[in-house]
């Protein structure tokens, strides 16, 4: 915490000092549909209140004892500071959470607590002329809390497009994937062949042509041959199949999505790569699963 | 929340959050950017003569009016909360001193009591939109 050059009196004690809310009605906890509720109030920002009204009435305490003692007053008084500080910067991580910090900072920045004081300055704004960085604290409350429920609002939206039927992509993925080692695999084994032949082609003398393709050696390498290649004409056409099934596949989910994007623009050993040509084929796929997803989102 | 697929001229597309949301605070939002400008450019005029000059009373009268619909009129969409808050917290005066919030919060009569009581106004809305 940081200290400061206050004095310790009521008045300037009270200055900073903010209300004690009562939380917000535990029945409207139950009822947040599909945003980022919790059952149990597991959100911090409960505690963070509960600790501002439990130091505000430590200083109340200390206030009415006019025993007390002064160092203990200002210890008091700096927790309190520090209590409010929390108050003001503490992000709710559910709407209720951030429904009850709301209600929070508007209270009176006593709540009855102190009936001398008669300011009519709430949490939220008690902070308002005090030329320090607190200032800044309170100043900035409403584009941190804005940041935060924008966040919540995402993560529901994104929760409520997620179906609950498997993501086709994975599949997609898989096939595109596993066709892929047959297709080397062919590949390799007809060049293999190919380099074997007993009597490779040296000229294109008509006589010559004649005399090598009699050749039983010939004859024998081109049968394997052959059969080398209808193997490989077979996996390549698996593999360019799976790879255009992938590529109009549209994920139905946020994580499909991303697993798109990463299947065809990372780089992973032992997969082969796409080209431009390819990911342009993607984009309109992208498209609409994001256009899809998105009016799933409105209905 | 909901989103708008914009089309630009060469082709692209770029999903926005809605302009089209019916929420009223948006509206209320709006407007009050607009007036907050008209006072402004009011002072900055040339030929301005004083605060009691009719063309910086009435901007002035326009922007109270949008203060006052800004701070009691209930946001009715998560995004009109974040976009309320976020407004609140930039900018009152282009001077990097007072936010809209701390700026209005100096107010007195109903104007002051809608600001400090804006933050319950505002946590009723978000409950009244998190149940329905």
């Amino acid at each position: 915490m940081t200290s400061n050059s206050i004095t310790p009196s009521r008045r300037s004690l009270l200055a900073g000092i903010a209300a004690a809310a009562t939380p917000i009605a535990p029945a409207l906890a139950s009822a947040m549909g599909g945003l980022p509720a919790s059952p149990t109030p597991v959100d911090p920002i409960f505690a963070v209140i509960a600790e501002h009204r439990a130091a505000f009435r430590a200083l109340v305490d200390i206030l009415e004892d006019h025993q007390a003692d002064p160092a203990a007053e200002t210890a008091t008084s700096w927790g309190l500071e520090a209590a409010i500080r929390a108050v003001l910067t503490t992000q709710p991580t559910t709407i209720e959470g951030a429904a009850a910090l709301l209600h929070h900072v508007g209270q009176h920045e006593c709540l009855g607590m102190d009936r001398e004081y008669e300011d009519r300055e709430t949490v939220l704004t008690a902070w308002n002329d005090i030329e320090d960085e607190r200032k800044r604290i309170a100043q900035d409350f409403p584009l941190r809390l804005a940041s935060t429920v924008r966040a919540m609002a995402e993560t529901a939206t994104l929760r409520r497009i997620e179906p609950s039927e498997p993501d086709p992509i994975y599949a997609a993925i898989k096939a595109e994937r596993e066709a892929y080692a047959p297709y080397c695999i062919t590949k390799a084994v007809k060049r293999r062949i190919s380099d074997q032949d007993p009597h490779p082609p040296r000229h294109l003398a008509r006589k010559a042509i004649a005399e090598r393709l009699a050749q039983p050696a010939h004859k024998a390498w081109w049968a394997e041959y052959q059969k080398a290649e209808d193997a490989h004409r077979v996996a390549a056409q698996v593999y360019w199949d799976a790879r255009e099934e992938f590529l109009v596949t549209q994920p139905t989910t946020v994580a499909g999505l991303r697993a798109f994007v990463e299947h065809i623009d990372g780089f992973t050993h032992g997969e082969a790569g796409w080209d431009d040509d390819e990911k342009a084929l993607a984009f309109p796929t992208l498209a609409t699963a994001v256009r899809s997803m998105i009016g799933g989102a409105q209905s | 929340m909901s989103a708008t697929l914009i089309r630009f001229p060469d082709g692209r597309e770029h999903f926005a959050p809605s302009r089209s949301s019916n929420d009223p605070i948006l509206l209320a939002i709006a407007e009050h950017r607009a007036a907050l400008g008209a006072v402004l450019a009011a002072f900055a005029r040339v030929d301005r003569e004083d605060d009691e000059d009719e063309v910086t009373a009435s901007a002035q009268a326009r922007r109270m009016d949008a203060e006052f619909a800004l701070f009691t009129t209930a946001p009715t969409t998560i995004a009109g909360v974040a976009a309320l808050l976020a407004y609140l917290g930039t900018d009152a005066r282009d001077n990097k001193e007072d936010t809209i919030l701390e700026y209005a919060a100096g107010w007195g009569d109903d104007l002051g009591e809608a600001v400090r009581a804006f933050p319950l106004h505002l946590a009723a809305a978000l409950t009244i939109i998190a149940a329905g």
